[in-house]
């Protein structure tokens, strides 16, 4: 149904290596606007190495990035940024020593006329979006390395929402969070997605994925086993594509996939 | 009431306020005129010194190397003003960009060659005071210029000019620490550097600020202590590193990165100064006061490191600064 627009986001023929370790191979993924794309695969699969390619946090080996059509060039997260990108990384890139709203504008504070911080108007712009995230949310004196996971996991949802983002990426997004807040981000999630931003799901939820994707994409051992609409395929031929490689008929395979014999 | 207890000035202040009392109960002359006006203007280089140790320490770094800094800086100084013929001005600008150089080959080393600043900046403590002997085979240079002591014992208003210098440059300081991105930033990548760079901060050169911040620090002391002796010499500041890490610490800032207050350095300045000018009056022998500063360090690195457990107890025994 999109397939005429430009997608927001092709990643063609990443590569990334640690030494001898191919983490991602050869892997291309693209994602159109309003559309959510979740990324599946088992621990180390490659999934948060090939999307910090994408935000900036590793610079690939090979492969292109474009952004709109366009090459971008992407060395580092300010980059990234700069193209609209925002990341919810899965290991909470949240300053400890700092409180939640100097986390959500880190490099990016509000200023008085002076030049000089804002910390009111941070503050009330930080109880703003938190009121919608987290209506729980109380403490904002705080540094967040006293706060709990999944206030913590707020702040870091919050940071990367606020700057309007055009391309959201999410690594395991709920992983920190009680069954109520789960639901108010993939509530968030929907909003988003109307509101035409493409987001990268990461999740090993598989019912979340299937909730939320409107794609999954299935990446073992740094490479791409294939992509589907997830209306096109079940659960359980999902989970073979983790498990086996094995590439359903109605999914797009990619280098990945084992072909049968 | 509440916030006053709660402020983080109220820590070292009371550390400063023992010490103070115990040094005047068990010390005849510390209350003597003399001896106080003597103490502000000793705590004036090390607190000078100390700002830029703080803004290290709460990069995430450390800093050993402002006192050979200051041994050559001095040298330079003195070299400059008595040999070359360069005037006072000229030469102190000239001294606080070299001061700022030798920062930047501490930062440059840290930052963008990735080695340890406790490294980097422990060479330094060795090579510049190395450097500091290359001058003037290696003899100090005394009666540099007649009007050099002024700017260290000159007055204004009745009150000495160093009084001055540090409010002018801990509120400096204080606010840009406070106030301003590269503040807040600064206490990013000491908290986080990882988050912090994935935030989209500069970290590299963040950090290679701090050092050059620390170098300029280091220049402002050495002038200072030039002007104080009317000299430059190879063999100051022996250990005021130490005396300045001491100080940032006691002030609260944690060795692990990313926290401190510029302030309360200022007051660990003092209570460091006030310890030595103790030990001095009650003629303690160099040897052991070396000792006890660094027995020093070790219970204000060892108070920030068991915080919380301490936290437990205070908030055992006064349990009314728990409830908010
Ligand atoms: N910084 C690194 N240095 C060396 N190897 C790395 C690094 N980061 C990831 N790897 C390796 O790359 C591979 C892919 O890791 P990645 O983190 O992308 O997995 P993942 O799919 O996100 O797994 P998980 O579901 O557990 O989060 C793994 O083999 C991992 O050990
Ligand atoms: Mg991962």
């Amino acid at each position: 149904m999109l397939e005429k627009a430009t997608p927001l986001v092709e990643l063609q023929h990443i590569k990334l290596a640690f030494g001898g370790i191919h983490a991602v191979d050869d892997v291309s993924i693209d994602l159109y606007p309003g559309e959510v794309v979740g990324i599946v695969g088992h621990n180390g699969a490659g999934k948060s190495c090939l999307i910090k390619v994408l935000s900036g946090a590793y610079q690939r080996d090979e492969g292109k990035i474009l952004i709109e059509g366009k090459e971008a060039t992407i060395n580092n997260p300010r980059d990234a940024k700069a193209y609209g990108i925002e990341t919810i990384y899965q290991t909470l890139a949240v300053a400890d020593n700092v409180d939640a709203a100097a986390n959500l504008f880190l490099g990016r504070e509000l200023k008085t006329g002076w030049g000089t911080l804002d910390d009111v108007a941070m503050e009330a712009e930080t109880r703003k979006i938190m009121g919608r995230l987290n209506p729980n949310f109380e403490r904002f004196k705080t540094p967040v390395v006293a706060l709990s996971g999944g206030q913590r996991q707020s702040v870091a949802i919050a940071r990367a929402i606020y700057f309007n983002a055009r391309i959201l990426i999410m690594d395991e997004p709920t992983a920190a969070l009680g069954p109520q807040e789960t639901q108010q981000v993939g509530e968030l999630i929907r909003q988003l997605k109307a509101d035409g931003i493409g987001i990268f799901l990461i999740s090993h939820d598989i019912h979340d994925v299937f909730d939320l994707s409107d794609r999954v994409a299935v990446m073992k051992n740094g490479r791409m086993v294939g992509t589907a609409r997830t209306e096109d395929v079940t659960k359980d031929e999902v989970l073979g594509m983790i498990i086996l490689g094995k590439c359903p008929p109605a999914a797009v395979p990619g280098p990945g996939a084992i072909v049968d014999a | 009431m509440k916030a006053i207890l709660k402020s983080p000035v109220l820590a070292p202040l009371a550390a400063w306020l023992l010490v103070a009392l115990v040094t005047a109960i068990t010390t005849p002359h510390f209350l003597d005129a003399g001896n106080l006006s003597n103490l502000a203007l000793q705590v004036s280089i090390v607190a000078v010194v100390a700002i830029g140790s703080t803004v290290v320490i709460i990069g995430g770094g450390i800093d050993l190397s402002p006192g050979s800094a200051i041994a050559l800086l001095t040298m330079v100084f003195a070299i400059m003003v008595k040999f070359a013929g360069i005037p006072l001005p000229v030469a102190i600008v000239l001294v606080i960009l070299a001061g700022a150089g030798l920062g930047a080959i501490n930062g440059f080393l840290t930052a963008y060659l990735r080695i340890p600043s406790f490294i980097t900046t422990v060479a330094a403590l060795s090579a510049f005071r190395g450097v500091a002997f290359m001058f003037n085979n290696g003899s100090p240079v005394f009666s540099v210029d007649p009007n050099l002591e002024t700017i260290f014992y000159g007055t204004l208003f009745g009150l000495p000019l160093p009084l001055y210098y540090l409010v002018a440059l801990y509120t400096v300081a204080w606010f840009a620490m406070r106030y301003t991105r590269l503040g807040r930033s600064i206490y990013a990548i000491g908290g986080n550097a990882a988050a912090a760079m994935l935030s989209g901060l500069k970290v590299k050169r963040l950090q290679f600020l701090t050092f050059l911040i620390a170098g300029v620090a280091a220049a402002l002391g050495a002038i200072l202590m030039a002007a104080r002796l009317n000299s430059g010499s190879p063999n100051y500041g022996v250990g005021l590193e130490l005396s300045a890490i001491a100080a940032a610490v006691i002030g609260g800032a944690s060795l692990v990165g990313g926290r401190g207050n510029i302030v309360n350095t200022a007051i660990g300045a003092l209570t460091i100064v006030t310890v030595q000018n103790g030990l001095n009056l009650n003629a303690v022998p160099t040897s052991a006061q070396n000792v006890i500063i660094g027995a020093i360090i070790v219970i204000a690195v060892g108070i920030d490191m068991w915080r919380v457990e301490l936290g437990g107890v205070i908030g055992a025994l006064m349990p009314n600064r728990k409830n908010k």
